[in-house]
């Protein structure tokens, strides 16, 4: 599998939309895509174990850019699960246009992600919140296009254990404490 | 509440507080996992009145409450998160703590987006929002004198005979505090500058309606005692509604006055 640099991924992005497009004007999708999402979604999963391994910025920080990894990652296995179905499905070329509609936007959240890595300390004070307007942004969009997993497919592979302390310790933090007065 | 008149009609500013307690929600059934924020409840029949008058766009908010409310769910969890990661170097624990944090955060953001897209965002100029600034100030200023001079022991010298003042020292103070919760709170926790601009940026909107609307009625949806009622009277509610004729109530009861308004 081929390893992306940060700017090679731009241009990979950009690859894979003029492919998109491709499918789409001709009506066929090819199968061989799954394996540059794969390519893609190694380069988000590295990004993402980045920001949990990150200790020169505060964890809040850190959380903000793993979490926009994390969804476009969702995005992305949602993607390749249509794509490696969309004959039998008959998703074809639907998958392509829906594709197409999300590539850009997760493009920018990882835009956003390696400017505040370059950043760190010096971190851009709007950055934090620009990313998560635009993950917001990357979920509506997805659950549009059905691109976005549902929650039950989301959790799949996560600690249900650990949900459930996170839960409990959340929900004693929204009772608790005076939110406003700590942003 | 009197019914409105058809020339007449209501609007709802929604508090930052409200927008994330009605977005702050979760329940889990395969994992038996349920999280709720305290209030979402009482801003459950309001979001209801919202949805159903979706048309009318009844519910208001700007970019100041927009803002604030992707950055107080955002602080919240990652706080949380901070408490518990920071002395965790276990790679593989941190990353499980990073991923379930990032599952409810997620469900979080996304109802945020259900409810901001059947509310109105209204755009008011930083010249308009600091019209009301400087009367705004001096309302919490004067209020702040108020409760810094409130004092049980002189209330009680004052209305109470020095022969019972001992017996029912307890029962006052107790009635004391319920009365005058909204001045304690404040005395205690005073005005936050963020709170004064929101109050301006509803007068701001009032004014703005009633160019076109005379009989507008603008209500404030909070949970914070800084506009809202603790219970039946509230001196810091009665000013704002006297001064600049917003009405500032719990989303519940917003959402009472509403349906009396007309609204189904």
């Amino acid at each position: 599998m081929i390893h992306l640099t940060n700017e090679s991924v731009f241009n990979y992005i950009n690859g894979m939309r003029s492919d998109l497009n491709k499918m789409e004007a001709e009506s066929f999708v090819d199968s061989s895509f799954k394996t540059k999402i794969d390519t893609l979604d190694l380069e988000l999963t590295r990004m993402k174990k980045y920001w949990v391994n990150q200790k020169e910025v505060a964890v809040g920080f850190a959380f903000i850019f793993y979490s926009a990894m994390h969804n476009a990652k969702l995005v992305l296995g949602k993607m390749k699960q249509r794509f490696k179905n969309a004959n039998k499905t008959g998703d074809n070329p639907h998958v392509a246009c829906d594709s197409l509609l999300v590539l850009p936007i997760i493009s920018e959240v990882y835009q956003k992600t390696t400017q505040a890595a370059e950043e760190k300390q010096r971190l851009n004070p709007f950055l934090p919140n620009a990313t998560l307007k635009l993950v917001s942004t990357l979920r509506t969009t997805a659950k549009l296009v059905s691109l976005l997993p549902t929650l039950s497919e989301e959790v799949k592979e996560t600690d249900k254990k650990q949900l459930q302390e996170t839960a409990v310790e959340l929900d004693k933090k929204f009772v608790a404490s005076n939110l406003l007065n700590d942003i | 509440m009197s019914p409105l008149t058809s020339s007449t009609t209501s609007k709802v500013y929604l508090d930052t507080c409200v927008l994330v307690s009605a977005s702050v929600y979760g329940s889990y059934k395969d994992l038996d996992i349920k999280l709720e924020h305290q209030f979402y409840a009482k801003t459950v029949p309001l979001f209801e009145i919202i949805r159903k008058n979706v048309d009318k766009r009844v519910g208001l908010i700007t970019f100041t409450i927009e803002t604030q409310a992707i950055a107080v769910i955002a602080n919240a969890v990652a706080s949380e998160l901070e408490e518990k990661a920071e002395n965790v170097t276990d790679l593989e624990l941190r990353a499980k703590l990073f991923e379930s944090h990032t599952v409810f955060f997620d469900q979080c953001l996304a109802h945020l987006q259900e409810n901001l897209s059947i509310l109105q965002r209204e755009p008011i100029s930083q010249t308009e929002k600091d019209r009301f600034y400087p009367e705004v100030s001096t309302m919490y200023n004067n209020l702040q004198n108020i409760a810094e001079r409130l004092d049980v022991n002189q209330l009680i010298n004052a209305n109470v005979t020095r022969r019972y003042r001992k017996t029912i020292r307890h029962e006052i103070l107790k009635q004391y505090k319920k009365r005058y919760k909204q001045l304690l709170k404040l005395k205690s926790e005073p005005v936050e500058e963020s709170d004064k601009i929101i109050l301006c940026e509803a007068i701001s909107l009032l004014h703005i309606y009633r160019k076109t609307s005379p009989n507008m009625r603008m209500y404030l949806a909070s949970t914070d005692y800084h506009f809202s009622p603790s219970n039946s009277e509230g001196e810091i509610t009665e000013q704002i509604k006297r001064r600049f004729q917003i009405i500032c109530d719990w989303p519940d009861q917003i959402a009472k006055y509403l349906k009396s308004d007309g609204f189904a």
